[in-house]
């Protein structure tokens, strides 16, 4: 099940990049969330709690008869993580630092993607992703006239 | 040779004289070695200290730097800010004490992981920028982590 979330997370992902979802802010007073409709049945929501440092990330599919699919990440570090981190080996690459974090934290794999999909989220909502566009069009104009 | 009464011949003062003069010039290059490998026993001794206590404080460093690439890769502003305020004072600490060890180590690339900590821990600050800075936080916390894991890695080899 959360197998099939995280591979529609990367499809969303992709998809927003691509510029294809509209992503708009939800008003929610206990936390960060943004919706995208896939088509006039079908929708995404995209949530973010925050206390503290912890954060939760929830991905909702669903459609006008109710929740299709839904998947939550979390931030959580356990205790036996730092244990390993406080004596792991020296001399490594940066690409083997990355390697050990992901292999004592698999969890933060998993909320990185859906962090990824909510920022993604958040900058098509915000319209930064629209401004930066405009921005590089009008600076090719400026480039071309000159 | 010429005895007078109960005197000791001249010839066996001067040899006398010349016998104690010579075993004290031997007794002294002896002791002159002794000192000078002592010396340099005790020189060679401090080094090591010098170069265990130098791969310690880097060992130190890198472990804190790997804590600080996964509080940071977790987004924990909290846990990765509080590591950010010990190894960035720690780290010109160290690099000033130990700057002379590092002797495969660019001055660039210690001043990059200076650059990298002191970015992120702006970003670190203010839970927006770090937001707004997310990607290049990642890399500024995993860039400082490999190089002070690299860092530790050569002194410890050094040290053997």
């Amino acid at each position: 099940m959360s197998d099939e979330t995280e591979s529609l997370a990367r499809q969303i992902l992709e998809t927003t990049n691509a510029g294809k979802l509209a992503w708009r802010l939800v008003p929610n007073s206990t936390s960060e969330e943004f919706r995208a409709d896939v088509d006039d049945e079908q929708y995404i929501i995209v949530r973010r709690t925050t206390q503290g440092d912890n954060k939760q990330i929830e991905l909702v599919l669903s459609n006008e008869s109710g929740v299709i699919l839904q998947g939550k990440a979390d931030n959580f570090i356990s205790a036996s993580t730092g244990n390993i981190l406080a004596t792991w080996g020296l001399g490594v690459t940066q690409g083997a630092v990355t390697d050990l974090i992901s292999s004592v934290s698999p969890d933060l794999q998993r909320f990185n993607l859906f962090s990824d999909v909510f920022m993604a989220a958040r900058r098509v909502a915000t319209g930064q992703d629209s401004a930066l566009a405009k921005f590089k069009s009008s600076l090719e104009k400026v480039g071309q006239g000159t | 040779m010429v005895l007078d009464g109960n005197s000791i011949p001249r010839d066996w003062f001067d040899w006398s004289n010349a016998s104690v003069g010579a075993v004290g010039l031997v007794l002294t290059i002896v002791a002159i070695v002794q000192a000078t490998g002592a010396k340099r026993a005790a020189t060679g001794a401090k080094e090591a200290v010098w170069k265990r206590t130098a791969s310690a404080a880097f060992q130190e460093l890198a472990r804190l730097g790997v804590q600080l690439d996964l509080y940071t890769s977790a987004q924990r502003l909290g846990e990765a800010s509080a590591l950010s305020k010990i190894l960035r004072p720690s780290f010109t600490e160290a690099r000033s004490n130990f700057g002379h060890e590092l002797v495969k180590v660019s001055s660039k690339s210690l001043d990059e992981i200076n650059g990298n900590l002191e970015r992120l821990s702006e970003w670190l600050s203010d839970s927006k920028k770090f937001d707004e800075h997310l990607q290049e936080a990642k890399a500024a916390a995993a860039n400082s982590s490999a190089a002070l894991s690299g860092i530790a890695g050569q002194l410890q080899q050094r040290e053997r």
